[in-house]
């Protein structure tokens, strides 16, 4: 568990961030409890430097509609930009490129302009929502033994995002185009989703989740990009779970 | 595929000036009519061909909207490249340009290569900055400048080109650091200026498809279509 090089800090680079910015790399990262997923390898390869040594929690889902049909495979997962924060603030998405599988990263979201759900419990279904109104569903990709767990995880970590950041919800203003639903969801209601009107977004509305065609005009290294057996430093393998300090015991109940 | 360099642009600019759809048109060769307000950053990536170099691009498009402003801040660093857009039907955006230059020049490398983007050339009725505004603005502040349209995908390869010939004349004539660190495992060398060097094993010196020839038309906004 080493590492190669020390990445170079930009002279005069980015001073400040707001919540979900991220200059403020963590130097030691705070250690999940996990082995290292498929996006944190990828990151770790090297073509991200800000996101080299950002833990995160992931997990591997597959996209489906609101009625459950699937349509592709996406990787999910939060993080903290910085190892003083208590939550995750950050949202990853990746998936594979079409044309050799290996995982590309579609997006960096801050989270508190983004909502879970859990859409539907019995099939580890989430929902995601960010407050432009896209949304989309995510059936979590685990062995069946031990799928429950996890989806238990995501659950807890669901919970605890709301409930610690009631006051997180950053005003937003659209200045540009109309929200798609005002009738937004109260903060304090129930994080099974509401049935509503807007459901999800079609996908091929969705443009953060594979673009069509894109693959085609990416590559990825051969090597360090897809090597499964990336090491990872600052990560050690305790069995699964959350990152430790997102995994405390929430009173709220994991479901209802 | 492997490739020579690797270069990280950024892509800012007020909300709805359309740099989402500059990307789309650039990495997709399509054009999406609903603006789908991009909160925080979204990737996307594509090889170009620069003097038989493969050199991938790997595009991070930022959140325009001002309540996101410090968060895109964040996000600069690191970047070779950064294709600032104003939107030619809405004079706003035009006027907004220098804040984000400031942005810009105080969160990245003070080599990095701004190219200045009109976009939406295709509404020529509704046109409310004239092009030799932006002409000026650009020279005035040593930028690249180019009028693009993404829904017609007139000048879109041409300003993320030319955007990469810059940076790699900055390299061949020595203002980028960039050196190999040969024989590391890891193969990348992370650069402070947005700049990395693909595995020395894997450097490609053929000339790839379609960026190449494209890459050998001139520089600037006289490609004919806008
Ligand atoms: N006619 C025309 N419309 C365009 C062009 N480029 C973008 N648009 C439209 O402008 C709107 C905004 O485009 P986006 O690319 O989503 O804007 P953005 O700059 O990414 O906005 P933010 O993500 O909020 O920062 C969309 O409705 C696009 O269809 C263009 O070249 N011509
Ligand atoms: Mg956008």
């Amino acid at each position: 568990m080493k590492r190669g090089h020390e990445p170079k800090q930009a002279p005069g680079g980015a001073g400040e961030a707001g919540p979900g910015g991220m200059a403020e790399r963590p130097l030691v990262p705070a250690c999940p409890t996990r082995r290292p997923g498929r996006l944190q390898r990828h990151l770790l390869s090297g073509e991200f430097d800000q996101l080299r040594d950002l833990p995160i929690f992931e997990s591997n889902f597959v996209q489906v509609t609101r009625l459950g049909e699937v349509a592709n495979k996406v990787t999910m997962g939060v993080a903290a930009s910085s190892p003083a924060l208590e939550l995750p603030d950050l949202l990853l998405l990746a998936g594979p490129a079409k044309e050799n599988g290996c995982l590309q990263l579609f997006g960096l979201f801050p989270l508190q302009f983004v909502q879970l759900f859990v859409h539907d419990e019995s099939r580890w279904q989430l929902k995601v929502k960010f407050r432009t109104g896209r949304a989309f569903y995510l059936q979590l990709r685990a062995a069946p033994e031990t799928r429950n767990r996890e989806f238990g995880q995501w659950v807890r970590l669901l919970y605890r995002l709301r409930f610690h950041s009631a006051q997180g919800a950053v005003p937003f203003t659209q200045e540009y185009s109309a929200l798609e639903d005002d009738e937004e969801e109260d903060e304090d209601e129930d994080l099974t989703e509401q049935e509503e009107v807007s459901g999800g977004a079609p996908l091929e509305n969705l443009r953060l989740l594979p673009r069509p065609g894109q693959a085609l005009s990416l590559c990825c290294l051969p090597s360090p990009t897809c090597h499964p057996e990336t090491s990872c430093r600052g990560l050690n393998a305790e069995g699964p779970g959350l990152p430790r300090l997102w995994s405390q015991p929430c009173s709220a109940p994991a479901s209802r | 595929m492997t490739y020579a360099y690797l270069f990280k642009y950024i892509i800012i600019g007020d909300t709805g000036v359309g740099k989402s759809c500059l990307l789309l048109q650039f990495t997709d060769k399509r054009f999406q009519p609903v603006h789908d307000l991009t909160i925080g950053v979204e990737f996307g990536a594509r090889m170009v061909n620069i003097d038989g170099k493969q050199i991938k691009l790997q595009i991070w498009d930022t959140a325009g909207q001002e309540s996101f402003r410090s968060i895109t801040r964040s996000y600069y660093r690191g970047a070779a490249g950064a294709l600032l857009v104003y939107d030619i039907t809405r004079r706003e955006t035009f006027n907004h340009l220098t804040s984000w230059l400031e942005d810009a020049r105080q969160h990245s490398s003070s080599n990095m290569v701004i190219m200045l983007i009109g976009n939406k050339s295709d509404l020529e009725s509704r046109r409310d900055v004239k092009r030799e505004e932006g002409e000026a603005f650009a020279r005035e502040h040593g930028l690249i400048f180019m009028e693009t349209s993404a829904k017609t995908a007139c000048n879109v390869e041409e300003a993320f080109i030319n955007t990469a010939k810059e940076i790699y004349r900055k390299i061949q004539q020595g203002l980028f650091d960039v050196h190999n660190e040969v024989g590391t495992t890891a193969s990348f060398l992370l650069q402070a200026n947005g700049i990395k060097i693909g595995p020395q094993q894997c450097i490609s010196t053929s000339v790839g498809p379609s960026a190449s020839q494209r890459s050998s038309r001139d520089m600037g906004s006289d490609s004919g279509c806008c």
